[in-house]
């Protein structure tokens, strides 16, 4: 742009001349055809600038340019494992001693066996040191099962506990779970015989500050305490629900720690009448999905059941579904009941679950007419009925489920929550005599959703008769996997687990299997005995923290 | 019958004098010719001794004395025996009437002082002929006196020579006269005789100090010749500050080259011993003689008017400041406070760029220099923004964070000033200046980085016209170059990317003014000796592309268009047109075009100012504009510096703002050449800059900016409660970022402030091994594991972890937050505190203060030592000690010199005062 300048004549020019400098033209008139020459001069200078200058507008307006970037500071830490840590429950636990007296207090019922198993690494076993059950640092307080982080290393365990006290009897079991900062739990009622208890145990060497989010029929719970519950390090606390919601029939509890990780139980006991008839420890469910998935539910002494639905508090043994839409959208949820074995009967129901509310429906609901039958799903039965002759109800074309074992299916537009309640009793009138007014022998147990595994699980199967390990498949694919039992020797099983099927093995009591290839499928462990009935899911390992990437400035 | 010798001194081997000599009334009885450089004692000594009434009468070779000069100096001594010495009158050989030389005398600190000099002889000073001294050319001496007191001093070679032989006499007890009636006209310099060569200036400025210090040193009683020996370095040291302020800093070297020879000066123990062997009576004898201290001041005060009036032709009556630039600040200061009232009752801002200052002035300063740079060991130089920080910190001491509010409510004043005052360089009339200021106020990057907190922007903006004013005037004036100097310095350290542009301006304008080359270069010398130790730094490391990188904190912007550009917009959401057209249903593009409407009448303007009279001044004008341009554009495409997980480009702003000023300087010289119609042409354009900032202007007036009143922190409060006791107490950082990732830093003590920031850390190409060490921590803090944080947090001393709050609704930052939340709480080393708006807080409550850091190492205060008398060298030299000059006179035209350019009478008017010799 020096250009123009140096075609100025001088009188314009001086830009480059020093202003004391010779400039005779500022004082001595100019001649008229020097001002038409400089006149020019200022038309070519002109044309010139503009000319530059329109240029760069239209270069700056309109040629993208490309952009000149330093590159982040970036580490990509992978953070240092933890140790495993799993935390069975503990023994069952009563308020109120024997006699009634310190209502207060919790007390714990006898011990529970506690079988584990550890792949590649060294198991520690030890206590929980504090209980609100007064059984911190005893074999009854809940137990804290540790492994050391190593590649590979895989630990499992279960507590099962044949209970049989003053208000308490039944068979229950339950997974010891990893300690998690968010746990569904879906099960327990708290009418009138029904005790339900929240156990939370903190394993961690941190202080936990626990909320709970408590949904019942009515919608929400809103209640004081249910916020900033605190639970110290190496302490289980007990709390009864009922003193969040009183006579809530079918609660949904969400519990969420801050600070350190807890594992969450529902211990619900049942008394019907004066007849201890039902005690079972609920796990943490699958979490809020569009796809609930309730392996394994057993359904055992289908007649007798049936029979004892007559007697007065008696009706809710029969097979229930509890679903509960904790979101904000009510929720359209369809209910595939589908029979493990080929030929039995299934079912498949839809029902709309309010948002913020817990529905609840037997299993043998036959809303849209539609029944399910064998292995496989979504095919339409013959209808006929395969239950027994004898029914408690009303209606001849009422679909009875008979004994064996059933996968549920819960599909829905919003996320869900879900778990089924089944419950068991011995047939006291088998032999066709008259109707007893006594109570049977009877169990219950919750059959909570199974969340999706990943590759290798090691399942621990509790000590208790006729455990059975039930695998679903909830894709759309066939799996192929592989059960090895941990005893020596053993061979690997190989199992095709069919899209949408189940496949159950009945396992030894106390023993360990390692499910290999089961990426997806969901896993319960039941075990049953007349009058007994348990049943858990197995867990996958919550994700480790993965890699991070971090910027530092 | 007195004897008279006459001595000629010649350079070149002739002598017109000596036929002069011949002329004479009454004739020398001799003559002899000596060579200059000579010592004219050995060429007195060679001569016969002589009787008591001999003569010496020493002339210039080239002198032409009157006819009856001898005759009538030999007059004056005849009559009175007691006089030894007479000097004639030293006249101009052209103009006889104007003296050159009519004796001399000192002050009362013992500095010469010409008793005439250079000053038409109107017979002024014919009544006194008692002087104290005359000078050695012409001088008339008795041969016996000359003997005696042993010649000239030989450590006074030229100057003083013929004062100090005349002190000597008289305190031997004779007397000295002036003889006004013989005159001597001598070409040259009296202080040249003898001299092979004449002195140059600064070798007479070099000798003239030498001599009154070698005099001081000898006419002092011994008990205080110590004392003035030692004064001379700090007389030397002090007097160098004073030439500054007086603008003479070239005469600087002179002084400390004629200390250095006064301190190793070994003539003063002869002349001493000299003077007392050849005295007869005391000081107090020569008191009458001396000049007092009122007259000495008189003299002083009447040669300074001699120099002004001397200098230049009279000022240009230019617009004056009342009413026009009165009324345009007075519009600005109205403006501001529109676009800043909801900061009022604010003691600090927060926001964009924004961040509180250190609590004390200390503080700021402290962190200047060499020094931890990102709290994590990287020691380096601070960034030069940090002393333009500190500097504006200390202005509020206070509360040094209140200085940026302040900066907020004042700035559009001080900036439409500054571009009023600048357009009255360019324009002698009364609007376009005005004009200037009101688009200076209203310009879009300005406007822009009020709204969105960059203070390093506002400052460019406000300080931008100042340095163009400056640098306007610094080829005649030293206080303007100082004051370009400071300025360009402070802008160049807001903005380095605007470096370039401004540095080949100085140096185009530099060629522009030869005789000026170095006063106009020296302009640069402040900010790149303030910037010399960061670039170092990063040349050191490899990474010159930080240079260029904004100071302070690094905050994304949304990238502008080209079109945005060109219209002033710096960021693509500050222009507020989208919104305006999205609003009102109409179609997008109108977003684009009606802006671009509104401006183009200022556009057509410029354009058209480049055909008008004063196109000299506008096509400069223009190109500084473009430059500009090209460096918004530059800088809107370089992103040397990364905050998290991206990088950030540089505030086009501040380019954008060198953009506005050139269109702006030449619309004004537009409207000095429109004549009647530049006020309607004026209207016009400052219409559509309006309407193009209006829906920016609407956004901050309701508070729709980035800017808003802090409260003076950047950490929550119980961190800077626990700073206090422990001001190294470390603070992990953690944000959560938009890629899923976690930026992490360590801040110390109450949090960083706006000095703290560092682009040497920020442009860092990789990571140290202590930010190594800081990202692991930082992931294992951000996971649930098995890591024990302790031995880290331990060694960086940290106490604190925030996690900063979530920024919008993005869900990978939220999950991020969450993942970093859950851990921190399950992590055992650590105890949540709460949360906070600034963040979520734990806590390591097993922190142990650390002591302070250690002070910066010799070389670093060095360096900083070197660039503070740089900068109080400059200072100096900016103080405008001159007496101003302007007249200030109405808002009416003087006279149309519209033709004449940059180099025309319309700037000889200098308000730093002018020093052109």
């Amino acid at each position: 742009m020096t250009e123009p300048l140096s075609t100025e004549p001088m009188g314009t020019e001086p830009m480059a001349t020093e202003p004391t400098g010779t400039e005779p033209l500022s004082s001595t008139p100019r001649p008229r055809a020097r001002r038409g020459l400089m006149i020019g001069a200022r038309i070519v200078t002109g044309t010139i600038a503009s000319g530059v200058a329109l240029v760069v507008v239209a270069a700056v307006g309109l040629i993208p340019l490309p952009t000149v970037s330093a590159a982040p500071r970036t580490a990509t830490v992978q953070p240092a494992a933890a140790d495993q840590v799993r935390v069975c429950p503990g023994a069952a636990v009563r308020l109120g001693d024997e006699t009634g007296g310190q209502a207060d207090s919790a007390f714990a019922i006898g011990t529970p066996n506690v079988d584990s198993t550890v792949v590649d690494g060294q198991l520690e076993g030890a206590s929980l040191a504090h209980s609100d059950a007064g059984s911190g640092g005893t074999s009854s307080a809940p137990q804290v099962l540790r492994v050391a982080t190593a590649d590979g290393a895989l630990l499992a365990g279960a507590q099962s506990q044949d209970v049989d006290a003053p208000d308490f009897h039944g068979l229950t079991s339950a997974s010891c779970a990893e300690p998690s900062g968010s746990i569904w739990l879906v099960g327990g009622a708290l009418t009138v015989g029904r005790t339900t208890l929240l156990l939370l145990a903190n394993p961690t060497d941190v202080d936990s500050e626990v909320s709970l989010e408590i949904w019942g029929e009515q919608g929400a719970v809103a209640a004081p305490g249910m916020a900033g519950i605190a639970v110290a390090a190496g302490t289980q606390v007990v709390l009864s629900l009922a003193g969040f919601a009183p006579g809530l029939a079918s609660p949904v509890v969400h519990v969420t720690a801050r600070g350190g990780r807890v594992v969450a139980d529902l211990q619900q006991s049942v008394v019907r009448g004066l007849d201890a008839v039902g005690v079972d420890t609920i796990g943490g469910s699958a979490d809020p999905s569009m796809s609930v998935v309730v392996p394994g539910i057993r359904i055992l002494d289908a007649v007798g059941t049936a029979r004892a639905s007559a007697l007065a508090d008696w009706q809710d043994v029969i097979a229930a579904v509890r679903i509960a839409a904790p979101g904000g959208v009510d929720a359209t949820v369809t209910v595939r009941v589908v029979p493990e074995k080929a030929g039995d009967l299934g079912t498949s129901f839809n029902i709309s679950v309010p948002a913020g509310t817990v529905v609840e429906m037997p299993l043998d609901s036959v809303a849209d007419s539609e029944t399910v039958d064998g292995s496989g799903g979504g095919a339409t039965g013959s209808g006929d009925s395969a239950g027994s002759g004898d029914s408690a109800g009303d209606g001849s074309e009422e679909l009875r489920l008979g004994d064996g074992r059933y996968t549920v299916f819960v599909d829905s537009d919003q996320p869900v929550v879900a778990a089924v309640r089944a419950t068991t009793a011995v047939d006291s009138a088998s032999d066709s005599g008259p109707r007893s007014t006594a109570a049977p022998p009877s169990d219950l147990a919750w059959f909570s959703s199974a969340p999706a595994l990943g590759d290798t699980t090691l399942i621990a199967v509790p000590n208790a008769p006729e455990p059975v390990i039930s695998i679903v498949n909830p894709g759309s694919e066939d799996v192929q996997a592989q059960l090895t039992s941990r005893a020596g020797g053993s061979v690997p099983t190989q199992l095709l687990v069919p899209a949408g099927g189940t496949v159950s093995i009945v396992v030894a009591p106390g023993s360990s299997y390692l499910l290999t290839g089961g990426t997806g499928l969901g896993v319960a462990v039941t075990s049953a005995a007349p009058g007994e009935l348990a049943a858990f899911v197995v867990s996958p390992p919550r994700p480790v923290s993965g890699p991070i990437v971090i910027h530092t400035d | 019958m007195p004897r008279v010798t006459a001595i000629l001194v010649t350079r070149d081997g002739e002598a017109p004098a000596e036929s002069a000599l011949a002329a004479q009334t009454r004739r020398p009885e001799d003559v002899i010719v000596v060579t200059a450089g000579t010592r004219l004692v050995r060429s007195t000594a060679a001569l016969p001794a002589g009787s008591a009434d001999d003569w010496l009468w020493f002339l210039p070779g080239d002198a032409a004395p009157d006819p009856e000069a001898l005759a009538r100096l030999l007059h004056a001594v005849e009559v009175a025996p007691s006089v030894v010495i007479a000097g004639p009158k030293l006249v101009d050989p052209e103009d006889r009437s104007l003296l050159r030389s009519f004796g001399e005398s000192v002050t009362g600190f013992g500095a010469t002082v010409a008793l005439a000099d250079d000053e038409l002889d109107q017979s002024q000073h014919d009544s006194h002929d008692d002087v104290l001294g005359v000078v050695l050319a012409g001088m008339l001496v008795r041969r016996p006196t000359w003997d005696a007191l042993g010649g000239p001093d030989e450590g006074l070679p030229t100057i003083d020579a013929g004062l100090d032989l005349s002190i000597r006499a008289r305190l031997a007890g004779s007397r000295v006269v002036r003889v006004p009636s013989a005159r001597v006209a001598i070409s040259g310099g009296a202080e040249d005789f003898v001299r092979r060569r004449p002195l140059t200036a600064s070798g007479r400025e070099r000798a003239r100090r030498h001599a009154q210090l070698h005099r001081r040193l000898v006419y002092a009683p011994s008990i205080a010749v110590p004392l003035h020996w030692l004064s001379l370095l700090p007389l030397a040291v002090l007097r160098s500050l004073g030439l500054l302020i007086g603008k003479r800093p070239g005469t600087i070297p002179a002084q400390f080259a004629a200390t250095f020879a006064a301190i190793f000066d070994g003539s003063v123990l002869p002349a001493r011993a000299a003077l007392r062997r050849t005295r007869r009576v005391g000081w107090t004898a020569l008191a009458s003689l001396r000049i007092p201290n009122d007259v000495v001041r008189e003299r002083r005060a009447t040669a300074r008017d001699l120099a002004h009036a001397r200098s230049g032709a009279p000022d240009l009556v230019r617009a004056g400041f009342f009413p026009g630039g009165f009324a345009v600040t007075a519009v600005a200061a109205v403006f501001g406070l529109a676009l800043s009232v909801h900061l009022l009752g604010a003691r600090a801002l927060a926001g964009g760029a924004l961040r509180p200052l250190s609590a004390t002035p200390g503080g700021l300063w402290a962190q200047f220099g060499w020094g931890d740079r990102d709290g994590l060991g990287l020691t380096g130089p601070a960034d030069p923004f940090g002393a333009v920080v500190a500097t504006l910190g200390t202005l509020t001491p206070w509360n040094p964070s209140f200085s940026l509010v302040v900066l907020w409510l004042v700035a559009p004043p001080i900036a439409a000033l500054g571009a009023w005052w600048c357009a009255t360089r360019l324009s002698t009339r009364a609007w376009p200046p005005v004009l200037a200021a009101l688009l200076w106020a209203i310009a879009p990057p300005f406007l822009a980085a009020l709204s969105d907190g960059r203070p390093a922007a506002v400052m460019v903006h406000v300080l931008l016209p100042w340095l163009v004013l400056a640098v306007l005037e610094a080829p005649r004036s030293w206080s303007a170059a100082g004051a370009a100097g400071l300025l360009g310095a402070a802008v160049a350290a807001c903005s380095p990317v605007l470096l370039p542009a401004l540095a080949v301006a100085v140096v185009v304008w530099s060629f522009a003014h030869p005789r000026a080359i170095l006063r106009v270069l020296s302009i640069l010398l402040p900010g790149l000796v303030l910037g010399a130790p960061l670039f170092a730094a990063q040349f050191a490391r490899g990474t010159l592309f930080g240079l260029l990188a904004d100071p302070g904190p690094v905050v994304a912007f949304p990238a502008p268009s080209g079109w945005q550009l060109l219209l002033g917009f710096p960021s693509a959401d500050s222009e507020g047109w989208h919104a305006v057209v999205q609003s009102m249903g109409l179609p997008v593009a109108l977003g684009t075009f009606l802006p671009i409407g509104a401006l183009a009448v200022l556009a057509a303007v410029v354009l058209l100012s480049t055909f008008l009279p004063g196109s000299a001044r506008a096509i400069p004008a223009t190109v500084i504009g473009l430059a500009g341009l090209a460096t918004a554009v530059i800088a809107a495409h370089l992103e040397p510096a990364t905050s998290g997980a991206s990088a950030v480009g540089i505030w086009p702003g501040s380019g954008l703002s060198l953009y506005w000023a050139g269109l702006v300087g030449a619309a004004v010289v537009a409207m000095n050449a429109l004549g009647r119609a530049s006020a309607v042409v004026g209207l016009v354009v400052l219409a559509g800059a309006a309407v193009v900032v209006g829906p920016m202007v609407a956004g901050i007036v309701t508070g729709g900016g980035q800017v808003v009143a802090g409260d003076g922190r950047t950490l929550p409060a119980i961190v800077a409660a626990e700073a206090v006791a422990d001001p190294q107490l470390g603070t992990l950082v953690l944000r959560s970022q938009d890629d899923g990732s976690l930026a992490a830093s360590v801040e110390r003590g109450s949090g960083d402030g706006l000095e703290d920031f560092s682009t040497l850390a920020l442009t860092r190409p990789a990571a140290s091994v202590e930010q190594s060490s800081l990202a692991e921590l930082a992931g294992n803090l951000a996971s649930r594991g098995g890591y024990n944080p302790a031995p880290a947090l331990d060694q960086f001393g940290i106490e604190f972890v925030v996690l900063a709050p979530q920024v919008g609704t993005d869900v990978a930052t939220a999950a991020i937050r969450d993942r970093v939340a859950e851990a921190l709480d399950a992590q055992s080393a650590l105890e949540p505190v709460g949360d906070t708006e600034r963040g979520s807080l734990w806590r390591y409550s097993a922190h142990q203060p650390t002591g302070g850091l250690e002070g910066p190492s010799g070389p670093a205060l060095g360096i900083l030592a070197g660039q503070t008398a740089v900068f109080v060298f400059t200072l100096l030299l900016a103080l405008p000690t001159d007496r101003r000059r302007r007249r200030v006179a109405g808002g009416a035209q003087a006279e149309d010199d519209a033709e004449d350019a940059f180099g025309s009478d319309s700037f000889e008017t200098d308000e730093f005062g002018d020093d052109r010799d």
